[in-house]
Order: C-alpha cells, then structure tokens, then sequence
C-alpha cells in the first residue's frame, strides 16, 4: 500500500474538517420536533427540551452547603430568590469534574422541583425532531444511562430533564443532629 | 817528707821563736826579779815615806786639837778630824806595807803608841765639848804625851834605819841580775840574728826567684801570651810547685779556653766549650756564648731556609702574577673592543626608541581622536535611548488604550452573551408559548443572530485587538530589544569608551615610558661612552702593572740569589 503524501493527506484532513465544519442545514420538518437547547459539558454536546427549561442564566455566587451530597454545588440568589445547583457532571457521572469553570445555569424546572445544573456554555436553541432520536450510547456512563433521553443525529445527548425533575434521588433532605 | 816552703819557713819560725822563747824566758825571769827587787825596794820606800807621814799628820792632829781647844773653832775640829784620819791611813798603809817579821814588829808597837796618842787627843776633845779641859789641860800637864812622842820617834827612827837597810841590800841584788840579764841578751840576740839572716837568705832565694818567674808567667799570660812553660819549678814539690802547677793548669786553661773560641772563630760550633766547674765563669760565659751562637745560627739557618722558600714562592706568585696581569692586558682590550660593538647597538636602540616614542605619540593622538568618536556615538545612543523611552511610552500608552478598548470590548461581549441568553431564553419561553410564540421565537431568534453578531463582531475586534495587543506586545519586545540594544550598544560605547580611555592611558603610559626609554637609551649610550673611555684606562694600566710586572720578577729573583747566598754562608757553621 502507498503511503500518502503529506500534501495528500493535509488536503483530505481539510475536506474532512470543511465537512465537518458546515453547520447543518436549518431543516423545516413536518413531523413533530421538540425545541431542545443545546449546552456543552466537559466538551461533550448535551441538550435539554426546552420545555422544561424555565430559564438560562449566568452564575453570579454559589454558596456552598455543608452536608449535602456531592452532585450539590450549594445555593444561588436569582433575583431574591433562593435555587439549589446541582453539578450536571456529576449527576452524569463524567470525568474530571470540576476543571472547566461553568458559567451558565440551567434552571430546570416543573411544577413540583425547581434547580438549577451547572454547565460550560449554551450553544443555542434549536429544533428536533422526534424520529431523529436515537437510542442507546455505549459509552455513557450508567447514571447518565438513566438520563439519557436518546441522541442527536448530531451526536448530542438530549438528556430527560422531565426526569431529572422528578428523580427522588436528588432530593436531599438532610437533618443535622 | 817534701820541704814545703811552708815547712821550711815554719822551721825558721820555729827556731826564731824558740831563741825567741828563750830569751823571753830569761828576760821575763830577770825583769821577774828586777821587778821584785823593785817591788821591794819601792816597798821599802813608801814604809819609809808611810812611816814619815805618819809624823806631821800626827803633829797636825795635835796642833789641831789644840787650836781647837783654845778657840772652840769648829774649822780646827776639822782639821782634826782630817789630820786623824789621814794618820791612821798612813799608820794601816804602813802596816800593809810591812814586809818582814822585825819592821811588823816595829809596826805594831808603833800602831799601839799612836792610838794611844789618838786617844789621848780625842779625850781632850770629849773633854772640850764637855767643858771639864781642865782635867785634860792636867794630863797635859803631866807629860804623858812627851815620853808616848818620844817612844814614837824612836819607833819611827828604827824602822825607817830598818827599811833603809834593806832598801840598800835590794838594790845591789837588782844590779847584779840586771848586769847578767844584759849579757845574756846581747849574745843570744847575736846569735839569733845570725842564724836567721841566714835561713832568710836562703829561703827568700828559694821563694823569691820562682815567684818572679811565675810573676813573668803571669804578666806574659795577662798579655795573652800563652805559650812558654816553666817546668823546673814546676818539678819542685812544696808550694811554689804547687803554684807553678796552677800556673800552668790557669795556662791550660786558658789555651783551652782560645782554642774553643779559635774553633768558633773557624765557624765550628760543635766543639766541647762545657764548663770546667761551677765557678768557671769564661767557661760558662763561653759555653753561654757557644749555646747562643748554635741557637742563633739555628735560628738563623730556619730563618734564611723560610726566606728561601719564601722568596721561591714570591718568584713563582710574581711570574704567575707577570702571565695573568699579560692575560688581563689581553682580556682588557677584548672587553674594549667589545664596548666598541655595544657602543654601536646602544646608539641603534637610541635611534629605535626615539622612533617608538614618535610612534606612541601619534598613538596618544589617535587614541584622543578616537574617544572623540565614542563620546559622539555614545551621546547619539542616548538620543537612541531617549527616542526608544518616547517609543516605549507610546507604545505603553497604546496599550493602555487597547486595554481599554480591551475592556469596551469586553463590556460589549458581556453584553452580547447577556443578549445571546436573553435570546435563548426568549426562544425558550417562546417555545414554551407554543403557537403564539413563533413570531416571538422569530424576534428571539433575530435577537439571538443580532447577539451572534455583536458577538462576532467582537471575536472580531478581539481578535484585531489581539493582534493589536501582539504587534504592541511585539513593538514593546521590540522596543524593549531596541532598548536592550541601545543600552547594549551604550554599556559596549561605555566599553569602548573605557577601552579607549584604557588605551589612551596604555598609549600616554607609553609614550612616558617611551620617553623614558629614550632618556634612559641616551644616558646609557653616555654611560657606554664613559665605559669605554674607563676601558682605555684600564687597558693603560693594566699595561704599566705588566711592566711592574716585569720589574718585580727582576727583584724577585735577585731576592731568592741574596737568600741562596744567605744560605751558602749560614751552611758554613758546623752546628754539631
């Protein structure tokens, strides 16, 4: 087999990368499409419906919480009003947690639970639609596993925030003796 | 037995002495009896005289007495006394001088009337003094003292008819020993003359004439004559014998004693010159002398030895000296002639650092020119610096106004991330409104690519502002280089300034040490000069010490022949 030249190969490498690089054609499609907002976590592409996005704000102060589980990052004041954070990272189980300083919160919210993840950046709104989503990713983590909503053809991972909500789990009702 | 003078002299002696003896013994016999005879005759005479005196002294007393009895004078009393006394002493002379049984006799009658005659007298004294005279004038009266005076005459008369007599008798047996004693003395002193002249002519012949021929012997000797002998008396045994024997041994001796000093006077010193006994002082004198000369002529001979050995060597060191001081001459005028040469090069080396001495100063000179240069390069790079700081402050306040521009920039990022939210949450919210919220979710989505853009727009700006902020950061690096640079350039002009300085010093220092070259290259060629003029002394004198040289080794050796010949003449003395 020939080995390439690099000239060869850089030319390949760049139309791959131009392929790459060209946002995605804004599809207006029949079916049903859910408006998903799409963040970035530790360089990995997530989504949330936007449905139960209430809001997207950028993080002022988080007061930490003493005694609390560690995907809690503490407590922030949004206009008078107190919201618990929770490290999206850590919730999903992903790696090095804590080396990127996350910016942005997403306040998820039902009519029962109200808080608010940590992540990088926003990436912006967008529409889905339903039969694009795609099931199962080996990769992920199990408790992002239990999260996962489907994927993206874009490989985003919309993640269930209808879930989130209502997951006893992050309820912490701790009591100090 | 040997008829010694001494014993023939002693027999005439002898004999002299025995007529001699002889007529001693009988003249001392008869003068013997003369003086007997004398004696008694004188003896006679003074009984007479004695007996005579007795009479006035007697009479005297009594005269005394009496005037003493008449006057009572004290002085008559001491005539008395006196008159007493002296008959008394006349009475006790007499009775010494009594010599035969008949005048003793008389004597002591005498003595007896006389004291009773005394004693009479002094009664009358006592008498006197007691004042009873009249008694006394009684016995006077009487006549006592008539018949005791006229019994004393009497007495008196017989002795001295007594002593006549036998002074009469006396004197003719003095006469007649008088008359032999004479006759006995002249024949005898006759024949003793005789006898004697006799014996004296022959022995004074026998002593006489030899003593004359050893008196010529003598004074033939203490005129150094020492070569007659007198034998025949030399033969005789007695003393003048002996003496002639003395004579010639004194001869023989000294003989001895010229032959010794012939044989020192033939430089023989080894001959036998010992004294012949303690006393002999021309002996000892000679052997001192003999001692001496040998010691002398030891010494002397050591001396004139040392002196030849001594004068060889000083003939050998003075020719040695003679070839050396040749070998100086010739060392000399190789030394001069080689200060000709150095005389040369040290004119070379003169005329050389004169040249080094220009060339320093015109070095000097070059080294002022050049530092004029690094004082104009150095104030253009402060001027350099100075347009560098302007620059720098420029630059710095430029970045300054990026940094602002930065935070403007910054402010309208915020501020478009806050809208590009607002936006997404505005699309959320119009996404939640369902159908009426899509024109809301249109007016988001315009606000969200409006954000976008501002968005962009400020990566945009960012990014000039980045390359703003880099060509900034590059014109201060390169400021700063420049500046590094200048001062770079500043610190190697300050190099170069001092090398220059350091160089300007070095050349100053050489052009001094140059000059100093050249003044030291001067005296030194005086000097050389000077050396070379010394050498031509040196090499003159140098010539005269060979000449002395020369004239030496003519003494020397003249020197070593007088030592040789003081040698011949000691060798001479035979020293044992």
């Amino acid at each position: 087999m020939n080995l390439l030249s690099p000239e060869e190969k850089q030319k390949i490498l760049q139309d791959r990368a131009r392929q790459l690089a060209s946002a995605p054609a804004y599809q207006q499609d029949e079916h049903e499409c859910i408006d998903i907002t799409r963040f970035e976590l530790h360089g990995e592409h997530y989504a949330f419906e936007s449905r139960y996005i209430r809001e997207i704000v950028p993080v002022n102060h988080v007061t930490p919480l003493p005694c609390v589980p560690v995907f809690v990052a503490g407590i922030m004041n949004l206009r008078g009003r107190i919201l618990s954070l929770l490290h999206l990272d850590r919730l999903l189980g992903l790696a090095s947690a804590g080396q990127v300083p996350m910016q942005q919160v997403i306040i998820l919210s039902n009519d029962r639970m109200e808080f608010g993840l940590l992540v990088e950046q926003i990436s912006g709104v967008g529409q889905l639609p339903l039969s694009k989503i795609q099931d199962e990713l080996p990769t992920l983590s199990d408790q992002a596993q239990r999260y996962l909503r489907g994927l993206t053809p874009d490989r985003q991972i919309l993640l269930d925030a209808q879930l989130l909500l209502n997951d006893p789990a992050l309820c912490v009702d701790e009591e100090i003796n | 037995m040997k008829w010694t003078i001494g014993k023939k002299l002693a027999l005439l002696g002898s004999l002299m002495l025995a007529a001699l003896g002889i007529m001693g013994v009988v003249t001392y016999t008869n003068i013997g009896r003369v003086i007997e005879n004398s004696t008694a005759l004188s003896r006679t005479f003074s009984v007479i005289d004695a007996n005579n005196a007795i009479a006035p002294n007697l009479f005297s007393a009594e005269s005394a007495q009496r005037s003493y009895l008449l006057s009572g004078s004290p002085a008559y009393l001491q005539q008395y006394r006196e008159s007493v006394d002296k008959t008394r002493t006349a009475l006790s002379h007499l009775h010494e001088l009594a010599s035969n049984e008949e005048s003793a006799q008389l004597t002591n009658e005498l003595e007896d009337m006389l004291n009773s005659r005394l004693s009479s007298l002094e009664m009358g004294i006592t008498m006197y003094d007691k004042h009873t005279l009249d008694e006394y004038v009684q016995l006077i009266k009487d006549g006592v003292g008539i018949e005791l005076m006229k019994k004393v005459s009497q007495n008196r008369d017989a002795i001295d008819t007594l002593e006549r007599h036998l002074a009469q008798q006396r004197a003719m047996e003095l006469t007649a020993s008088n008359q032999f004693a004479q006759a006995f003395i002249l024949w005898g002193t006759l024949l003793t003359v005789s006898t004697m002249a006799a014996a004296a002519v022959f022995l004074v012949r026998s002593i006489s004439n030899p003593l004359h021929e050893l008196t010529d012997t003598a004074n033939r000797i203490s005129k150094g004559d020492l070569s007659q002998r007198s034998t025949s008396i030399t033969k005789r045994s007695d003393e003048i014998g002996i003496l002639s024997e003395a004579f010639e041994q004194m001869n023989d001796y000294l003989q001895r004693m010229s032959n010794v000093a012939r044989a020192l006077a033939d430089n023989d010193l080894s001959v036998d010159s010992s004294p012949l006994s303690e006393k002999d002082a021309l002996g000892h004198s000679f052997a001192a002398m003999t001692a001496n000369f040998r010691k002398m002529i030891a010494e002397v001979k050591d001396a004139a030895k040392q002196m030849s050995g001594s004068s060889a060597q000083i003939a050998a060191l003075t020719s040695q000296l003679a070839a050396s001081s040749t070998e100086t001459a010739a060392a000399v005028s190789e030394t001069s002639t080689t200060l000709e040469e150095i005389k040369v090069t040290a004119n070379q080396v003169n005329q050389k650092s004169a040249f080094v001495s220009e060339s320093a100063r015109s070095t000097a000179q070059m080294t002022q020119n050049g530092q004029k240069s690094v004082n104009e390069t150095l104030t253009g790079m402060n001027k350099i610096r100075e347009q560098m700081n302007f620059i720098a402050e420029s630059i710095v306040r430029l970045s300054e106004q990026s940094m602002a521009i930065g935070e403007i920039i910054s402010s309208v990022g915020d501020l478009a991330s806050q809208s590009n939210l607002l936006a997404v949450n505005a699309s959320i919210e119009a996404a939640k409104a369902g159908e009426h919220g899509k024109g809301f979710a249109v007016v988001a989505q315009e606000v969200r690519s409006l954000a976008e853009q501002s968005k962009e727009s400020t990566e945009q700006i960012r990014r000039i502002l980045n390359d703003i902020q880099k060509a900034i950061s590059s014109a201060v690096m390169a400021t700063e280089q420049g500046g590094k640079t200048v001062e770079i350039s500043v610190l190697q002009s300050a190099e170069t300034d001092n090398a220059i300085q350091v160089i300007g010093q070095g050349a100053g220092g050489t052009v001094q040490a140059a000059a100093q070259i050249l003044a030291s290259t001067n005296e030194q060629v005086a000097g050389i000069n000077q050396v070379a003029i010394a050498m031509d002394n040196i090499r003159s004198a140098s010539d005269q010490i060979v000449i002395s040289m020369r004239q030496a080794e003519d003494a020397t050796s003249s020197l070593n022949q007088m030592s040789s010949k003081l040698w011949s003449l000691i060798e001479r003395f035979k020293v044992n």
